[in-house]
């Protein structure tokens, strides 16, 4: 698909005559193509819109050099300006706070959110020597405390124990406090999955933050989304303040423009990547491996 | 209403739209086109518009609204669920329960996700809301064989409907995939003409990666018709529309909560309705 951009920006550019520097006419012809090539990659399209005019500022009037041709020179421009504005570096979980430092996780029905959980418990704890403890607040999904503490059990994580009947936000006020009792340094909180019309469960998820005053929240979103990742991530951010977002199965041939999307609407980072089921199927975001499966590369 | 001219702004405002929908480029180029033929420096008024357009993508998705027919002659009915993961494969295998259940057939489901934490008493739940017994190994085991001895159960009971769970997969894993291929495979062993709908279910926020899902799972596992769940959120789910242009294939019913009463049949009018920004 890459390779259809760059030829097709080629065939665009590379048949006028070389010039010092791209015009307007040259760059607003390629930008046609790059717009549909981010919309084929599922980027909503007003981050389409405010991407390409980026590019078109970057693209008017910068010197193609000898080296190179006009087409490969804006398909350049296009991914550098993606990666930059997928953020340049790694932004790891931060866990710069007094212990135990709450991580509230949230997101769409299905997302990723309980796997998640567990995978990014088990790094912190194997990786960075870090005692973890995770509790589930999902009253509603069928089995899905049972489900954490399974994957608790998987990848020796402590669970919060079950009591049946407690709502979210009790649930999260007495993890916080067998947290502090058992001296653990974080305690992880899975919620349960919610579309952002549902007003009840939104201000749920609100009052939770508001008790809890997490460290990190993360938004789990899932990289096949469509043009519904702005909505998806406004919503969130608006409501509860995300602080990054894991995004899960990149391990899927999806084309991942969701994480262009959520990054833009929100500037809050892209910190994890779910890469699988298993439990430690979870890398670091790198923004170059993503503007390339954007653009097709 | 006050008409206005139709003027090549307000077709790109329609293509944003179903762009907006997740339609794809191609699609929503398409249907704009159609809105557009012999009206273009018409005066038409705006909300007339909207219903044009709105009638542009029912005519598109009209041929695949299909209800989903149980075939009496087939006992048990075999229903395989399939999709990648958290699309909503047995949510919905526990509504469908739920469902045939209460038009007065005997129902079986049969936990085929041995892989997933908790899939089991997942749909264990599922089985009691609906009145469902349901068939399980312990996790770990063999999908496939599981499949084989439920669908043995299903047949000596005399059930009217088998409901087969799988786990979560992504397309492009070639190794999920075969073990996909095997579950029909072993399903075929015990009745030839099994599985009588192999469902795909799509969640309703994705994208254009959909083709590729229908496109792959539809060559491992012949799937007979289509599943959208999650329309309660925002996200319109308007790769249908690009699905139903290249595939043809049935899309029997929509999910819209998590409750046990969230499905209703597909329903082009309103669909489309919703798509171009009506009600
Ligand atoms: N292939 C793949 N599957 C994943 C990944 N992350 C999660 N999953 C799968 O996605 C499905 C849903 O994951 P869950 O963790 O249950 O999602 P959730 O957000 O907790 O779901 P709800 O609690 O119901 O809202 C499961 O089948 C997981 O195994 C990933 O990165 N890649
Ligand atoms: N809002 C909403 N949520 C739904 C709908 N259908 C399913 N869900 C939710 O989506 C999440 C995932 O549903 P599951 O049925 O577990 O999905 P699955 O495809 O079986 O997932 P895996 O087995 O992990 O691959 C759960 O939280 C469900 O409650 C729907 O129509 N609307
Ligand atoms: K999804
Ligand atoms: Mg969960
Ligand atoms: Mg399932």
């Amino acid at each position: 698909m890459f390779d259809g951009l760059s030829e097709k920006l080629s065939g665009i550019l590379d048949k006028l005559t070389r010039r010092g520097a791209l015009t307007e006419e040259d760059v607003n012809a390629a930008l046609r193509e790059v717009r549909r090539a981010l919309i084929e990659a599922d980027v909503a399209l007003e981050v389409v819109r405010s991407f390409t005019d980026k590019v078109r500022s970057r693209a008017v009037g910068a010197e193609v050099v000898k080296s190179v041709t006009p087409g490969q020179m804006v398909v350049k421009i296009v991914h550098d300006t993606l990666v930059e504005t997928l953020g340049s570096d790694a932004d790891p979980i931060n866990l710069d706070a007094v212990p135990p430092v709450p991580i509230l996780m949230v997101g769409l029905q299905g997302s990723g959110k309980t796997t998640s959980t567990a995978k990014i418990a088990r790094r912190l704890q194997d990786r960075q020597g870090r005692k973890v403890l995770m509790a589930s607040l999902d009253t509603r999904r069928p089995a899905a405390m049972e489900q954490l503490s399974v994957l608790g059990q998987q990848v020796g994580v402590a669970t919060l124990p079950i009591v049946a009947g407690q709502n979210a936000v009790q649930i999260a006020r007495r993890a916080l406090e067998a947290a502090r009792l058992g001296g653990f340094d974080v305690v992880m909180l899975d919620t349960a999955g919610r579309t952002t019309v549902d007003e009840a469960l939104m201000t749920e998820v609100a009052e939770v933050k508001a008790q809890t005053q997490p460290h990190e929240v993360l938004l789990v979103a899932d990289a096949l989304t469509g043009q519904d990742a702005v909505n998806t991530a406004r919503a969130f951010d608006g409501r509860v303040g995300v602080t990054g977002i894991v995004l899960t199965r990149v391990d899927g041939d999806g084309r991942g423009g969701a994480a262009l999307s959520m990054r833009a609407v929100t500037g809050k980072p892209i910190k994890l990547v779910g890469t699988g089921e298993k439990m430690d199927a979870l890398d670091e975001f790198h923004p170059a491996r993503i503007a390339n499966r954007i653009l097709g590369m | 209403f006050t008409k206005r001219k139709l003027d090549q702004d307000t077709l790109d405002g329609l293509e944003d739209v179903l762009v907006q929908a997740d339609l794809g480029i191609d699609v929503a180029t398409r249907i704009v086109e159609a809105v557009g033929r012999n009206r273009v420096g018409k005066d038409i008024a705006p909300e007339e518009v909207k219903a044009i357009l709105a009638r542009e993508v029912e005519r598109a998705l009209v041929p695949v609204a299909t209800p989903l027919v149980l075939d009496e002659a087939r006992k048990p009915f075999v229903i395989l669920m399939v999709g990648v993961n958290g699309a909503g494969k047995t949510t919905t295998i526990g509504k469908l329960a739920a469902k045939f259940r209460a038009d007065g057939r005997s129902v079986m489901l049969a936990a085929g996700d041995t892989f997933r934490a908790a899939a089991i008493d997942q749909l264990r739940v599922w089985g009691e809301r609906a009145g469902a017994p349901v068939v399980t190994r312990p996790q770990g085991s063999d999908a496939a064989s599981l499949a084989y001895d439920a669908l043995t159960q299903a047949r000596q009971e005399g059930r009217d409907v088998l409901l087969i769970d799988t786990a979560g997969r992504l397309q492009n894993r070639n190794e999920l995939m075969a073990e996909l291929e095997k579950v029909v495979r072993v399903i075929r062993k015990v009745d030839a003409s099994a599985p009588h709908a192999v469902l795909l279910v799509l969640d309703a926020t994705v994208g254009q990666n959909a083709i590729s899902q229908v496109e792959i799972f539809g060559k491992v596992a012949g799937i007979t018709g289509l599943v959208m769940t999650k329309l309660d959120g925002t996200a319109r789910g308007g790769i249908l529309v690009a699905l139903a242009a290249r595939f043809g294939l049935p899309i029997h019913f929509i999910g819209v909560g998590e409750g046990v009463d969230d499905l209703e049949p597909f329903a082009a009018a309103d669909f489309a309705r919703a798509i171009a920004g009506l009600d």
